[in-house]
């Protein structure tokens, strides 16, 4: 059961638009969970992100620690939306459209978050990790596996796992060129 | 303390984990939804969450499990619809005869289960899923999702029947999931049916 729930700690400056990109991806995966659909999701986030640079813009964010739970509510509120909206449709399209058995909604052109060309440099420095490296974020991310499972799979304790696979992701964003945050401890 | 409890007294160990499980889609909905509550509001979890995102599609994995629907995910049951299946086949019921192998329909709390539901080979290959319309059944949605988790297909209709191409399966001996959500005329899941399908 969940019961804990996160305090921002952040400073209490304003927050600036630029702050919106970070968001980005997150809104994507959020609403794409929700409504099976990249360019929904697609949808969402931009939209969300148009409120919330509007909301900036206006002071009706005071602090940028607000920014992610405002962005949050909005981008809920956007997918509830769009799930009635989506029935509304359905039904309209039923009571003017010829009857149809079945409407093919399989593959979704935009069902890709990264581009080749990204996917291409990560695989490249995945590929560049240590095998036992490799392997450990293969299990967690491709298998999605918790670091207890791993760890029984790989005769490990799941802390030991924790450190390897931290680890790991800190080389493999090394190998990214991307500028790493500072590291927390990990708690057992 | 699990991990999606570890995450959510942030800064703490476990993140990597909520998150790759999170996008694996093998975490409770309840879980999924406080977590993402959290991670908007956490820029280390949120990075996780990018990051893990990255890797899935490196790894050939879409970058999120869609949940099975708003409402439950489906492949938290399906080693039990796998299970399931494989007890079928060994009894070798009629359907041996044909070219497909199917499962029991799974009830859950809360939403009615769909009866009947069931698989038959087509003439011109491929299969007819079938089921009894439920009480106040508008529609219904229908997924096809492989033994790791991906959907593979999705259609809508408002018959209680669909039709699936046989080049839509998984390749012969893999067991798929068939899910069938049963929906009024608001949209809202009236009944959920669930079976598993394996082509010889």
């Amino acid at each position: 059961m969940v019961t804990g729930r996160y305090m921002p700690t952040g400073g209490g400056t304003a927050p600036q638009p630029a702050d919106l990109e970070a968001f980005r991806t997150p809104l994507r995966l959020f609403a794409a969970r929700r409504l099976h659909s990249w360019t929904a999701a697609e949808d969402v986030a931009q939209e969300a992100l148009r409120v919330g640079l509007e909301a900036i813009q206006t002071g009706r964010i005071e602090r940028a620690d607000a920014l992610g739970g405002f962005l949050f509510r909005t981008a809920v509120h956007l997918c509830l939306h769009r799930g009635r909206s989506a029935t509304r449709e359905k039904r309209a399209l039923e009571r003017f459209a010829a009857p149809h058995e079945e409407s093919q909604a399989g593959g979704d052109p935009l069902d890709a978050l990264l581009s080749s060309e990204q996917q291409a440099r990560v695989r490249e420095a995945l590929g560049r990790l240590e095998t036992g490296e490799r392997e450990l974020l293969e299990l967690t991310y491709r298998d999605g596996l918790s670091a207890d499972a791993i760890g029984q799979r790989l005769g490990a304790t799941p802390g030991a796992v924790r450190v390897r696979r931290h680890r790991a992701l800190r080389r493999l964003a090394q190998l990214l060129g991307v500028t790493t945050r500072p590291v927390r401890e990990f708690n057992e | 303390m699990s991990d999606v409890e570890r995450n959510l007294s942030c800064p703490s160990g476990g993140r990597a984990d909520t998150a790759a499980l999170y996008l694996a889609g093998r975490l409770s909905d309840s879980e999924a939804e406080a977590f993402e509550e959290h991670f908007f509001s956490c820029a280390d979890c949120r990075e996780d969450v990018r990051r893990g995102a990255e890797l899935r599609e490196t790894l050939g994995k879409p970058a999120i499990a869609f949940a099975a629907s708003e409402r439950r995910s489906a492949r938290r049951w399906f080693p039990l619809v796998a299970a399931a299946a494989i007890a079928f086949v060994g009894i070798g019921l009629w359907h041996l005869a044909h070219r497909t192998e199917n499962a029991q329909t799974i009830s859950r709390g809360g939403v009615g289960s769909i009866a009947g539901l069931a698989v038959s080979p087509r003439s011109g290959g491929g299969i007819e899923v079938t089921w009894e319309a439920p009480r106040g059944a508008a529609s219904y949605e229908i997924q096809i999702f492989s033994p790791d988790g991906r959907r593979l297909w999705k259609t809508e209709t408002r018959e209680p029947r669909a039709r699936v191409e046989p080049a839509i399966l998984s390749p012969p001996g893999a067991a798929d999931e068939i899910r069938v959500d049963a929906l009024d005329a608001t949209g809202q899941v009236v009944a959920i049916g669930e079976i598993a399908v394996k082509t010889k």
